[in-house]
């Protein structure tokens, strides 16, 4: 059981995983403090924002496995998947915030005292495209030390 | 009443029946792997565990909620798990392991986000409902899951693998 740990944390696709996920959920955390102008630690948690945390972690695995098995079979399983994620993400979550945001705005005037519920869960494509571009770099960053 | 009878079975069937059937012919052809079968029996005992968990809790026997889609514990996240468990028995730390390991990760991201957003729109559009007709209306449709049942979920398809490959 030991020997499986040191050797999956010695394994490079898995750390760039691991480290897209955690890195990209500590800059989340960063881009909310510095939003709400307090450190806000909770907001490790958070599932939307700034960068999309599942595209980054997708990115950096394609890469990394791209960069230890070249065109192989689970690099091209990896990228559809990669494919499926990134549109699930930028397109069906945007029917739903379009949804929220006529739901609110009849909510309005129906009934005054409602609180509109929250707004925005898609990412937008900056998110994507900063999701993209980390989660690269992380590959790069692990397979260069 | 006829009519409703056959809608009702057709809204419960339509896509259960032919889901069934597809999953029914996926053991048939693929019952020898023991990866498919450990993934396979997750989610089949996920499902049986709701039913036992949903009629304790409305006291009575209901077997229909066999084929719910929500609920104590997930279905989803016990299959992934198990999966994951048993390309990690088979092969250990491969590549496909780590791959099917993340991709977990992301469907569990999935069901919690996914909740997240349609439960409160659909309590607004109850809110709404209610003042259009007059009376007290609720929509009531499953999204998604909440932690524990993602937790226990995951329990379940570990050790379903473990028993699949002990066996």
């Amino acid at each position: 059981m030991m020997s499986a740990l040191t050797e999956l944390l010695a394994n490079k696709i898995f750390l760039s995983g691991i480290i897209a996920w955690i890195g990209s959920q500590l800059i989340k955390v960063i881009v909310i403090s510095i939003k709400r102008r307090k450190i806000d630690i909770a907001a490790i948690f958070e599932l939307s924002g700034m960068p999309s945390t599942n595209v980054a972690i997708l990115a950096a695995l394609t890469t990394a496995i791209y960069l230890s098995e070249g065109t192989s079979t689970v690099f091209f399983l990896a990228l559809a998947f990669f494919v499926y994620v990134l549109q699930e993400m930028v397109l069906s979550a945007h029917a739903i915030d379009k949804h929220t945001e006529i739901i609110n705005s009849i909510l309005k005037v129906v009934h005054q005292k409602y609180v509109p519920i929250r707004k925005r869960w898609a990412h937008t494509p900056a998110e994507v495209i900063i999701g993209i571009l980390l989660g690269i770099a992380f590959a790069l960053i692990v397979y260069l030390i | 009443m006829t009519s409703h009878i056959i809608k009702q079975i057709r809204i419960y069937f339509g896509p259960l029946l032919s889901w069934t059937i597809v999953l029914l012919i996926l053991l048939f052809l693929f019952y020898k792997s023991k990866i498919f079968l450990s993934a396979w029996l997750a989610a089949f005992f996920a499902q049986l565990l709701k039913m036992v968990i949903t009629s304790l809790k409305l006291k009575r026997f209901s077997p229909m909620t066999f084929f719910r889609i929500s609920g104590m514990p997930s279905a989803h996240t016990a299959t992934m798990t198990a999966l994951v468990t048993a390309i990690f028995l088979k092969e250990g730390v491969t590549t496909t392991f780590i791959l099917a390991f993340f991709a977990g990760l992301i469907m569990i991201h999935f069901l919690l986000a996914s909740r997240h957003r349609i439960i409160p729109q659909q309590e607004a559009l109850s809110i709404l409902l209610t003042r259009l007709e007059k009376k007290k209306t609720e929509l009531k449709d499953e999204w998604g899951h909440t932690g524990d049942e993602i937790a226990f979920g995951a329990i379940l398809g570990i050790i379903t693998a473990i028993v699949v490959y002990i066996l």
